[in-house]
Protein backbone atom coordinates (compact mmCIF):
# COMPACT_ATOMS: atom_id res chain seq x y z
CA UNK A 1 0.00 0.00 0.00
CA UNK A 2 1.00 3.29 -0.99
CA UNK A 3 1.46 6.07 1.63
CA UNK A 4 3.26 9.12 2.41
CA UNK A 5 4.73 10.61 5.84
CA UNK A 6 2.95 13.89 6.23
CA UNK A 7 5.20 16.64 7.58
CA UNK A 8 7.16 16.78 10.94
CA UNK A 9 4.34 18.47 12.37
CA UNK A 10 3.10 15.82 14.67
CA UNK A 11 0.89 17.53 17.28
CA UNK A 12 -2.57 18.78 16.70
CA UNK A 13 -3.04 19.79 19.89
CA UNK A 14 -1.17 23.34 20.02
CA UNK A 15 -3.12 24.04 16.53
CA UNK A 16 -6.54 23.81 18.31
CA UNK A 17 -5.38 25.53 21.06
CA UNK A 18 -4.20 28.48 19.38
CA UNK A 19 -5.91 28.51 16.43
CA UNK A 20 -9.28 27.60 17.69
CA UNK A 21 -10.43 31.57 18.04
CA UNK A 22 -9.59 32.11 14.14
CA UNK A 23 -11.29 29.01 13.32
CA UNK A 24 -14.95 29.58 13.33
CA UNK A 25 -16.36 26.71 12.01
CA UNK A 26 -14.11 24.60 13.48
CA UNK A 27 -14.81 26.16 16.93
CA UNK A 28 -18.89 25.90 15.96
CA UNK A 29 -18.17 22.45 15.07
CA UNK A 30 -16.66 21.21 18.53
CA UNK A 31 -20.07 23.14 20.18
CA UNK A 32 -21.99 21.00 18.03
CA UNK A 33 -20.24 17.45 18.81
CA UNK A 34 -20.59 18.25 22.19
CA UNK A 35 -23.98 19.19 22.24
CA UNK A 36 -24.78 15.96 20.14
CA UNK A 37 -22.84 14.22 21.94
CA UNK A 38 -24.82 14.71 25.21
CA UNK A 39 -28.06 14.48 23.01
CA UNK A 40 -27.43 11.71 21.87
CA UNK A 41 -26.59 10.00 25.33
CA UNK A 42 -29.31 12.25 27.21
CA UNK A 43 -30.55 9.39 29.24
CA UNK A 44 -27.64 10.06 31.67
CA UNK A 45 -29.09 13.73 31.84
CA UNK A 46 -33.01 12.40 32.58
CA UNK A 47 -34.13 12.08 28.32
CA UNK A 48 -36.34 9.69 27.69
CA UNK A 49 -35.38 6.98 25.19
CA UNK A 50 -37.26 7.01 21.92
CA UNK A 51 -37.64 4.12 19.22
CA UNK A 52 -35.85 7.02 16.15
CA UNK A 53 -33.23 6.06 14.15
CA UNK A 54 -30.76 8.70 13.72
CA UNK A 55 -27.83 8.68 10.25
CA UNK A 56 -24.83 8.16 12.98
CA UNK A 57 -22.95 5.98 14.38
CA UNK A 58 -24.65 4.71 17.70
CA UNK A 59 -24.93 1.41 19.63
CA UNK A 60 -28.19 -0.11 20.43
CA UNK A 61 -26.98 -0.95 23.52
CA UNK A 62 -25.30 2.29 24.65
CA UNK A 63 -26.59 2.58 28.16
CA UNK A 64 -27.07 6.21 27.96
CA UNK A 65 -28.18 6.18 24.58
CA UNK A 66 -31.65 8.36 23.75
CA UNK A 67 -32.24 7.08 20.21
CA UNK A 68 -31.06 4.01 17.61
CA UNK A 69 -28.19 4.71 15.65
CA UNK A 70 -29.42 4.44 12.09
CA UNK A 71 -28.01 1.24 10.16
CA UNK A 72 -28.05 -0.90 13.94
CA UNK A 73 -32.10 0.23 13.76
CA UNK A 74 -32.06 -1.00 9.79
CA UNK A 75 -30.35 -4.45 10.48
CA UNK A 76 -33.31 -4.92 13.40
CA UNK A 77 -35.98 -4.29 11.32
CA UNK A 78 -34.97 -5.89 8.01
CA UNK A 79 -33.70 -8.96 10.84
CA UNK A 80 -37.51 -9.03 12.23
CA UNK A 81 -38.70 -9.63 8.59
CA UNK A 82 -39.68 -5.98 7.88
CA UNK A 83 -39.04 -3.81 5.50
CA UNK A 84 -37.20 -0.74 6.76
CA UNK A 85 -39.37 2.12 5.35
CA UNK A 86 -38.75 4.43 8.20
CA UNK A 87 -34.28 4.05 8.90
CA UNK A 88 -34.31 4.47 4.81
CA UNK A 89 -36.55 7.27 4.70
CA UNK A 90 -34.00 9.46 7.19
CA UNK A 91 -31.46 8.42 5.60
CA UNK A 92 -32.55 9.64 2.24
CA UNK A 93 -33.81 12.54 3.39
CA UNK A 94 -30.59 13.48 5.50
CA UNK A 95 -28.04 12.10 2.83
CA UNK A 96 -29.96 14.66 0.16
CA UNK A 97 -30.74 17.70 2.03
CA UNK A 98 -27.10 17.27 4.33
CA UNK A 99 -24.97 15.03 2.71
CA UNK A 100 -22.63 13.41 5.03
CA UNK A 101 -22.60 16.71 7.09
CA UNK A 102 -23.74 14.61 10.39
CA UNK A 103 -20.78 12.10 9.72
CA UNK A 104 -18.86 15.56 10.12
CA UNK A 105 -20.81 17.46 12.89
CA UNK A 106 -23.04 15.01 14.75
CA UNK A 107 -21.82 11.59 15.29
CA UNK A 108 -20.35 10.51 18.07
CA UNK A 109 -17.87 8.48 16.86
CA UNK A 110 -16.64 10.78 14.29
CA UNK A 111 -15.90 13.54 17.27
CA UNK A 112 -13.95 10.54 19.42
CA UNK A 113 -12.14 10.03 16.26
CA UNK A 114 -11.49 14.03 16.03
CA UNK A 115 -9.98 14.00 19.74
CA UNK A 116 -7.92 10.93 19.67
CA UNK A 117 -6.21 12.22 16.33
CA UNK A 118 -5.25 15.12 18.66
CA UNK A 119 -2.66 12.95 20.13
CA UNK A 120 0.68 13.74 19.17
CA UNK A 121 1.56 10.96 16.85
CA UNK A 122 2.91 11.31 13.09
CA UNK A 123 -0.07 11.33 10.98
CA UNK A 124 0.04 9.00 7.57
CA UNK A 125 -1.53 10.32 4.65
CA UNK A 126 -2.66 8.32 1.90
CA UNK A 127 -2.17 7.89 -1.41
CA UNK A 128 -5.23 9.35 -3.75
CA UNK A 129 -5.98 5.53 -5.65
CA UNK A 130 -5.94 4.07 -1.89
CA UNK A 131 -7.86 6.56 0.16
CA UNK A 132 -10.84 6.28 -2.57
CA UNK A 133 -10.34 2.59 -3.13
CA UNK A 134 -10.53 1.26 0.35
CA UNK A 135 -13.59 3.19 0.14
CA UNK A 136 -15.49 -0.12 -1.21
CA UNK A 137 -14.62 -2.17 2.46
CA UNK A 138 -17.55 -0.03 3.60
CA UNK A 139 -19.41 -0.74 0.81
CA UNK A 140 -18.57 -4.70 1.86
CA UNK A 141 -19.20 -4.53 5.22
CA UNK A 142 -22.67 -2.33 4.39
CA UNK A 143 -24.24 -4.80 2.25
CA UNK A 144 -22.72 -8.02 4.12
CA UNK A 145 -24.75 -6.81 7.11
CA UNK A 146 -27.76 -6.42 5.26
CA UNK A 147 -27.51 -9.91 3.45
CA UNK A 148 -26.95 -11.72 6.58
CA UNK A 149 -29.94 -9.45 8.96
CA UNK A 150 -32.08 -10.06 5.43
CA UNK A 151 -31.67 -13.73 5.72
CA UNK A 152 -32.43 -14.33 9.10
CA UNK A 153 -35.35 -11.85 8.30
CA UNK A 154 -36.94 -14.16 6.04
CA UNK A 155 -36.61 -17.05 8.61
CA UNK A 156 -38.22 -15.21 11.13
CA UNK A 157 -40.62 -14.04 8.48
CA UNK A 158 -41.98 -17.62 7.37
CA UNK A 159 -41.56 -19.04 10.98
CA UNK A 160 -38.02 -21.17 10.71
CA UNK A 161 -36.39 -19.48 13.27
CA UNK A 162 -37.49 -17.60 16.76
CA UNK A 163 -35.44 -15.52 18.66
CA UNK A 164 -31.88 -16.13 18.19
CA UNK A 165 -28.62 -14.98 18.83
CA UNK A 166 -28.20 -11.24 18.75
CA UNK A 167 -25.46 -11.48 15.57
CA UNK A 168 -28.53 -12.54 13.78
CA UNK A 169 -30.33 -9.29 14.47
CA UNK A 170 -27.51 -7.09 13.98
CA UNK A 171 -24.92 -8.36 12.40
CA UNK A 172 -22.59 -5.73 12.21
CA UNK A 173 -22.21 -5.57 16.05
CA UNK A 174 -19.74 -8.84 16.40
CA UNK A 175 -17.27 -6.69 14.93
CA UNK A 176 -18.46 -3.17 15.29
CA UNK A 177 -15.71 -0.78 17.07
CA UNK A 178 -18.46 1.29 19.02
CA UNK A 179 -20.31 -1.00 20.30
CA UNK A 180 -17.27 -2.49 21.80
CA UNK A 181 -16.14 1.05 23.36
CA UNK A 182 -20.08 2.24 24.32
CA UNK A 183 -21.49 -1.33 25.44
CA UNK A 184 -19.41 -4.33 26.02
CA UNK A 185 -17.10 -2.29 28.20
CA UNK A 186 -20.07 -0.53 30.11
CA UNK A 187 -21.62 -3.30 30.95
CA UNK A 188 -18.18 -5.40 31.24
CA UNK A 189 -18.03 -3.33 34.35
CA UNK A 190 -21.05 -2.95 35.30
CA UNK A 191 -22.45 -6.66 35.34
CA UNK A 192 -18.73 -7.44 36.77
CA UNK A 193 -17.17 -9.93 34.29
CA UNK A 194 -13.88 -8.88 36.03
CA UNK A 195 -11.35 -11.90 37.79
CA UNK A 196 -12.84 -12.32 41.23
CA UNK A 197 -10.72 -15.88 42.43
CA UNK A 198 -7.33 -16.29 43.25
CA UNK A 199 -5.10 -17.28 40.26
CA UNK A 200 -7.82 -15.90 37.64
CA UNK A 201 -6.73 -13.81 34.76
CA UNK A 202 -9.36 -11.86 32.81
CA UNK A 203 -8.60 -14.11 30.24
CA UNK A 204 -10.98 -16.88 31.84
CA UNK A 205 -13.34 -14.72 32.88
CA UNK A 206 -14.22 -12.92 29.40
CA UNK A 207 -15.15 -14.62 26.24
CA UNK A 208 -13.27 -15.01 22.87
CA UNK A 209 -15.77 -12.77 21.22
CA UNK A 210 -14.67 -10.19 24.05
CA UNK A 211 -11.13 -10.05 22.93
CA UNK A 212 -11.94 -9.97 19.39
CA UNK A 213 -13.97 -7.01 20.01
CA UNK A 214 -11.07 -5.79 22.10
CA UNK A 215 -8.44 -6.13 19.03
CA UNK A 216 -10.74 -4.89 16.50
CA UNK A 217 -11.10 -1.66 18.34
CA UNK A 218 -7.48 -1.38 19.57
CA UNK A 219 -6.64 -1.69 15.42
CA UNK A 220 -9.16 0.86 14.51
CA UNK A 221 -8.05 3.10 17.44
CA UNK A 222 -4.83 2.83 16.04
CA UNK A 223 -5.04 3.45 12.40
CA UNK A 224 -7.88 6.51 13.21
CA UNK A 225 -4.64 8.15 15.49
CA UNK A 226 -2.05 7.99 12.36
CA UNK A 227 -4.91 8.63 10.01
CA UNK A 228 -7.57 10.67 10.87
CA UNK A 229 -11.33 10.13 10.05
CA UNK A 230 -9.89 6.72 9.40
CA UNK A 231 -12.91 4.80 10.30
CA UNK A 232 -15.44 6.91 8.18
CA UNK A 233 -13.30 7.02 5.41
CA UNK A 234 -13.25 3.39 4.87
CA UNK A 235 -15.03 0.98 7.62
CA UNK A 236 -18.66 2.66 8.23
CA UNK A 237 -21.37 1.37 6.68
CA UNK A 238 -23.84 4.30 7.98
CA UNK A 239 -21.42 6.28 6.00
CA UNK A 240 -21.60 4.27 3.30
CA UNK A 241 -25.50 4.64 3.17
CA UNK A 242 -25.47 7.95 3.72
CA UNK A 243 -22.71 8.19 0.21
CA UNK A 244 -25.73 7.35 -2.09
CA UNK A 245 -27.49 10.34 -1.29
CA UNK A 246 -24.83 12.89 -0.07
CA UNK A 247 -22.84 13.20 -3.61
CA UNK A 248 -25.59 14.80 -5.17
CA UNK A 249 -26.46 17.05 -1.95
CA UNK A 250 -28.95 20.36 -1.52
CA UNK A 251 -25.90 21.35 1.02
CA UNK A 252 -22.77 21.19 -0.18
CA UNK A 253 -19.27 23.00 -0.31
CA UNK A 254 -18.48 25.46 -3.10
CA UNK A 255 -15.11 26.86 -3.93
CA UNK A 256 -14.41 29.74 -6.30
CA UNK A 257 -11.67 29.12 -8.26
CA UNK A 258 -11.11 32.58 -9.51
CA UNK A 259 -9.60 33.12 -5.87
CA UNK A 260 -7.45 29.95 -5.86
CA UNK A 261 -3.82 30.86 -7.14
CA UNK A 262 -1.63 28.41 -9.22
CA UNK A 263 0.03 25.85 -6.83
CA UNK A 264 -2.00 26.61 -3.80
CA UNK A 265 -3.44 23.64 -1.64
CA UNK A 266 -4.27 24.59 1.81
CA UNK A 267 -7.97 23.91 1.48
CA UNK A 268 -6.84 20.04 0.64
CA UNK A 269 -4.17 19.77 3.34
CA UNK A 270 -6.62 20.97 6.00
CA UNK A 271 -8.91 18.00 4.66
CA UNK A 272 -9.70 15.26 7.40
CA UNK A 273 -10.24 13.23 4.81
CA UNK A 274 -8.40 14.16 2.24
CA UNK A 275 -10.64 14.88 -0.62
CA UNK A 276 -8.89 16.12 -3.95
CA UNK A 277 -11.20 19.37 -3.79
CA UNK A 278 -9.13 21.32 -6.41
CA UNK A 279 -10.44 18.47 -8.90
CA UNK A 280 -13.95 18.64 -7.49
CA UNK A 281 -16.80 20.30 -8.99
CA UNK A 282 -16.64 24.14 -7.92
CA UNK A 283 -20.15 24.07 -7.68
CA UNK A 284 -20.22 21.69 -5.08
CA UNK A 285 -18.13 19.08 -3.76
CA UNK A 286 -19.71 15.57 -4.71
CA UNK A 287 -16.87 13.03 -3.67
CA UNK A 288 -18.35 10.32 -1.21
CA UNK A 289 -15.54 11.10 1.33
CA UNK A 290 -16.45 14.79 2.12
CA UNK A 291 -18.17 14.84 5.44
CA UNK A 292 -18.92 18.80 5.14
CA UNK A 293 -16.42 19.38 8.43
CA UNK A 294 -15.75 22.78 6.73
CA UNK A 295 -12.26 23.12 7.63
CA UNK A 296 -11.44 23.73 4.31
CA UNK A 297 -13.33 26.82 4.82
CA UNK A 298 -11.45 27.78 7.78
CA UNK A 299 -7.97 27.73 6.00
CA UNK A 300 -9.33 29.55 3.09
CA UNK A 301 -12.79 31.34 3.79
CA UNK A 302 -12.00 33.79 0.67
CA UNK A 303 -12.53 30.89 -1.77
CA UNK A 304 -14.31 28.35 0.15
CA UNK A 305 -17.83 28.11 1.39
CA UNK A 306 -21.18 26.19 2.13
CA UNK A 307 -23.84 26.68 -0.30
CA UNK A 308 -26.75 24.98 -1.64
CA UNK A 309 -27.30 23.24 -5.03
CA UNK A 310 -30.34 24.93 -6.22
CA UNK B 1 -26.59 23.72 -11.81
CA UNK B 2 -26.69 20.12 -13.60
CA UNK B 3 -30.30 19.52 -13.73
CA UNK B 4 -29.00 15.87 -13.02
CA UNK B 5 -28.09 16.83 -9.77
CA UNK B 6 -31.04 18.55 -8.54
CA UNK B 7 -33.43 15.90 -9.77
CA UNK B 8 -31.50 13.27 -7.96
CA UNK B 9 -32.09 15.37 -4.51
CA UNK B 10 -35.13 16.18 -5.07
CA UNK B 11 -35.98 12.79 -5.61
CA UNK B 12 -34.31 11.77 -2.77
CA UNK B 13 -36.19 14.14 -1.04
CA UNK B 14 -39.63 12.96 -1.86
CA UNK B 15 -38.24 9.34 -1.64
CA UNK B 16 -36.82 9.71 1.71
CA UNK B 17 -40.66 12.12 2.63
CA UNK B 18 -42.48 8.88 1.65
CA UNK B 19 -40.71 5.99 2.54
CA UNK B 20 -40.60 7.84 5.95
CA UNK B 21 -44.70 8.39 6.19
CA UNK B 22 -44.65 4.32 5.17
CA UNK B 23 -42.55 3.71 8.37
CA UNK B 24 -44.75 5.39 10.21
CA UNK B 25 -47.80 3.57 8.59
CA UNK B 26 -46.11 0.18 9.43
CA UNK B 27 -45.52 1.15 13.06
CA UNK B 28 -41.92 0.44 12.79
CA UNK B 29 -40.42 2.05 15.88
CA UNK B 30 -42.58 -0.46 17.65
CA UNK B 31 -40.07 -2.78 16.09
CA UNK B 32 -37.11 -0.67 17.56
CA UNK B 33 -39.51 -0.78 21.08
CA UNK B 34 -38.61 -4.49 21.03
CA UNK B 35 -35.23 -3.81 23.05
CA UNK B 36 -35.37 -1.37 25.62
CA UNK B 37 -33.40 -1.61 29.01
CA UNK B 38 -36.99 -1.42 30.97
CA UNK B 39 -37.48 -4.83 29.64
CA UNK B 40 -34.34 -6.08 31.98
CA UNK B 41 -34.62 -9.78 31.02
CA UNK B 42 -34.60 -9.29 27.09
CA UNK B 43 -31.90 -6.81 27.26
CA UNK B 44 -29.76 -8.67 29.61
CA UNK B 45 -30.28 -11.53 26.93
CA UNK B 46 -29.52 -9.07 23.96
CA UNK B 47 -26.43 -7.81 25.36
CA UNK B 48 -24.56 -10.65 27.20
CA UNK B 49 -23.55 -11.83 23.88
CA UNK B 50 -21.69 -8.19 22.93
CA UNK B 51 -19.98 -8.19 26.36
CA UNK B 52 -18.83 -12.47 26.69
CA UNK B 53 -19.09 -15.34 24.91
CA UNK B 54 -22.46 -17.21 25.86
CA UNK B 55 -21.81 -20.63 27.56
CA UNK B 56 -18.06 -20.26 28.59
CA UNK B 57 -19.09 -19.11 31.92
CA UNK B 58 -18.13 -16.40 33.82
CA UNK B 59 -20.35 -14.11 32.76
CA UNK B 60 -22.71 -13.26 35.53
CA UNK B 61 -26.42 -12.74 35.70
CA UNK B 62 -27.06 -9.73 37.62
CA UNK B 63 -30.79 -10.10 38.74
Amino acid sequence: MATKKSNPETSMFKELLTELPTKRIRFIRLISQISFFLLFNGVILGLSRVDVPVPVVLPTGAPFATMWGGFTALQYVLANGQFPFLVLGIFFLTGAVFGKLTCGWACPIGFWQDLIALLPLRKIKMSRPDNEGLQDLSGFFMWTSIVIAGFFGLQRLNGSLTGGEFWTFIPYGVIDPAGTMFVTYFYTLLWGVIPTQQGQNIFDVVGTLFLIKTFILILFTYISIKIPRAYCRWICPTGALLGYTSSHSLLTIKRDPTKCVDGCSKCEDACPTQVPITDENPDGISNTLCIGCGNCIDACPDAMSFGFRF
Amino acid sequence: MEVTTRMKYLSFIILGVMFIITGFALNEPSILAQVNPSNIDKWYKFLAPWVGESGKGGLPVPW
